[in-house]
């Protein structure tokens, strides 16, 4: 691996505009007060940063805006601890602190010309946007898009507005654990979705989501005959530097924040504490 | 021909060194029932302890102390804290190799520049009556001969420059560099990574989650662990919502703990006995593949100062004892 300069310090960067994506979710677009720094920043889809309001602590939050849109940035905070609390609160002109990009991202060569799966419970769909994002604005780097979402309840749903804009290059499919009568899409896990929906063996899945899901994902996905390396998992873990020193992220002989977040489920399937 | 100090003259090298830097190095307190020995500011020649063993703290406490300043932040602005130049005087060779170690890790893949800012700040003389090693990263090395005899390695300007000094003379032959390691050592048995890997179903670890009291201490006391949480600290007199006064710490932590690998919603390591493995699997697995070497330097801190009294050195005989009947 490339040796990279890393430190503690952050950059400084200004909430430009604040989206309510759900009750517990909130779309920040962030600018950099430096141009310089802004210039020179770049990144890529499935990368993540650390983000903090100083004073609140710091959170690892996935870029969800494409290099496009740079050098604005844009992530998804759901409301849960101190610090994302805090971001909540944030309103427009407000200074908020990132360092990164850090972690693997998605390779397009290994994509080209395939059907890919996107299955995402939750919030899980905000890191992989970036990935669907960039497929829009080139659909012919990948064969066939279809995206599987789930969510508990149709309001905790996320992104309902760029799910409806990516019907037009993409096969979109959506699932809630309760809904009532108004919802047309299916009732239960995300996970039922894998059923119902056509995916060839050789299709690439790409998963993202809470801990639970991945087990009976990763069943179904290998009864359709898809190879363990073709399904790419990304992980959550705790996480205080990004750099693979402070050891919060191990996952047996994996950093979720070097080696990862996203892992091939070949790379990670004899892991002891994948599912933990 | 190689260079040499008289032990009366330590006392003047010592006093040179300390009119110009801050000079720390292992002390005693005679009256301590335990742990005698700690690295301290040292005031006077007296206080240096010769063959002090071990301490309680390992030298990682200059390098990557149990609490630093990352950076201070208010008026939306950050600064980052200064750093004073200090000798470490007087370590011992395990003691070296512990750092040699840590900067390895430190730089590798990724750079902390947080530490190799302290770090290039901090030069090294170790006293041993063993030959130097080539696991040291020390600005100049002093190997007791005889009674009344150092011979003096330079491995550095400073230390060169040190080692100018009208007080170093020269003296007969040097035998030759030792190896590094004792081949007897557990830790140092060929098959070690494999054997802990697949150990995880292993007795041993139950019966170790039955005896420990996850406080963390074998952590604290490691010269080679290294984990660290990140937190922010606020003046609570100045604090404005979104433009606090304060400082971002970088402090110890260690895996053992109960909360180590805990999210909002989950807890990625919630038993005590997969947090054992893993301390285990770390020094043991995944070091030497990261960096070649165990995060291990045998110095026994962990055996010495463990309530539970677990010892590693058995626990890792009986997994090799073992290897044939897990898997």
């Amino acid at each position: 691996m490339k040796k990279t300069q890393s430190n503690f310090i952050p950059n400084k960067m200004r909430v430009k505009k604040i989206i309510g994506l759900s009750p517990a979710v909130k779309s920040l677009i962030l600018e950099f007060t430096d141009k310089n720094v802004g210039k020179k920043f770049c990144f890529k889809p499935g990368q993540f940063l650390m983000v903090s309001n100083l004073g609140y602590g710091e959170s690892v939050l996935t870029i969800t805006s494409t290099k496009s849109e740079l050098p604005d940035l844009e992530i998804a905070v759901r409301s849960v601890g101190n610090n994302t609390q805090s971001l909540h609160r944030l309103k427009v002109g407000d200074p908020i602190w990132i360092t990164g990009p850090y972690g693997n991202y998605f390779d397009f060569d290994k994509m080209a010309g395939r059907e890919i799966v996107i299955i995402a419970g939750g919030i899980g769909l905000a890191p992989l946007r970036s990935l669907i994002k960039t497929i829009e604005k080139n659909p012919k780097i990948v064969g066939q898009l279809k995206v599987l979402v789930g969510a508990k309840t149709p309001l905790d749903l996320i992104y309902k507005a760029d799910l409806a804009k990516w019907q037009s290059f993409s096969d979109i499919y959506l699932s809630c654990n309760k809904a009532d009568s108004k919802w047309n899409g299916h009732i239960g896990k995300v996970t039922d979705l894998l059923d119902k929906v056509d995916i060839g063996y050789d299709a690439i899945a790409v998963l993202c989501g809470p801990p639970v899901m991945f087990e009976p994902a990763i069943k179904k996905l290998k009864k359709l005959g898809i190879g363990d390396d073709k399904i790419y998992l990304m992980l959550e873990r705790k996480m205080q530097c990004g750099k693979g020193k402070c050891q919060h992220c191990t996952c047996g002989d994996k950093y979720v924040c070097i080696d990862g977040p996203t892992f091939t489920w070949s790379e990670i399937k004899n892991n002891w504490e994948v599912f933990k | 021909m190689s260079l040499a100090i008289h032990k009366k003259d330590l006392a003047d090298l010592f006093r040179d060194l300390s009119g110009k830097w801050p000079v720390y190095g292992p002390t005693e307190n005679k009256e301590a029932v335990t742990s005698r020995f700690r690295f301290a500011k040292l005031s006077s020649f007296k206080n240096f302890a010769f063959n002090y063993g071990h301490t309680v703290l390992p030298p990682k406490q200059f390098f990557l102390p149990p609490e630093e300043v990352l950076f201070r932040f208010g008026d939306n602005k950050i600064s980052p804290p200064e750093e004073t130049e200090i000798i470490l005087f007087g370590l011992n060779r395990k003691d070296g190799e512990g750092i040699f170690y840590l900067d390895k890790i430190m730089s590798e893949p990724i750079i902390d520049e947080k530490y190799q800012i302290r770090r290039q700040n901090i030069k090294i003389i170790i006293i041993d009556s063993l030959p130097p090693s080539n696991s040291l990263n020390c600005d100049l090395y002093l190997q007791r001969v005889d009674k009344d005899h150092y011979l003096a390695f330079p491995y550095s300007p400073f230390g060169e420059e040190i080692a100018q000094n009208p007080y170093f003379g020269h003296e007969g032959d040097v035998g030759t560099i030792s190896t590094r390691h004792a081949a007897d050592e557990v830790i140092y048995h060929p098959r070690l990574d494999k054997i802990v890997e697949n150990s995880y179903n292993h007795p041993i670890w139950d019966k170790l989650a039955d005896t420990c009291f996850n406080c963390g201490i074998c952590s604290y006391v490691c010269p080679l662990c290294y984990c660290f949480k990140v937190e922010d600290q606020i003046d609570i007199t100045k604090n404005v919502e979104n433009d606090c006064q304060g400082c971002r710490n970088r402090s110890w932590d260690s895996c053992m703990l109960p909360d180590f690998a805990k999210v909002t919603f989950h807890n990625f390591r919630p038993e005590l006995k997969d947090r054992i493995y893993n301390w285990y699997y770390h020094k043991f697995v995944r070091m030497p593949r990261e960096y070649g070497i165990p995060g291990c330097i045998d110095c026994g801190r962990c055996i010495t100062y463990c309530p539970a009294n677990i010892n590693y050195r058995d626990v890792l005989k009986e997994l090799i004892k073992d290897e044939k009947n897990t898997k």
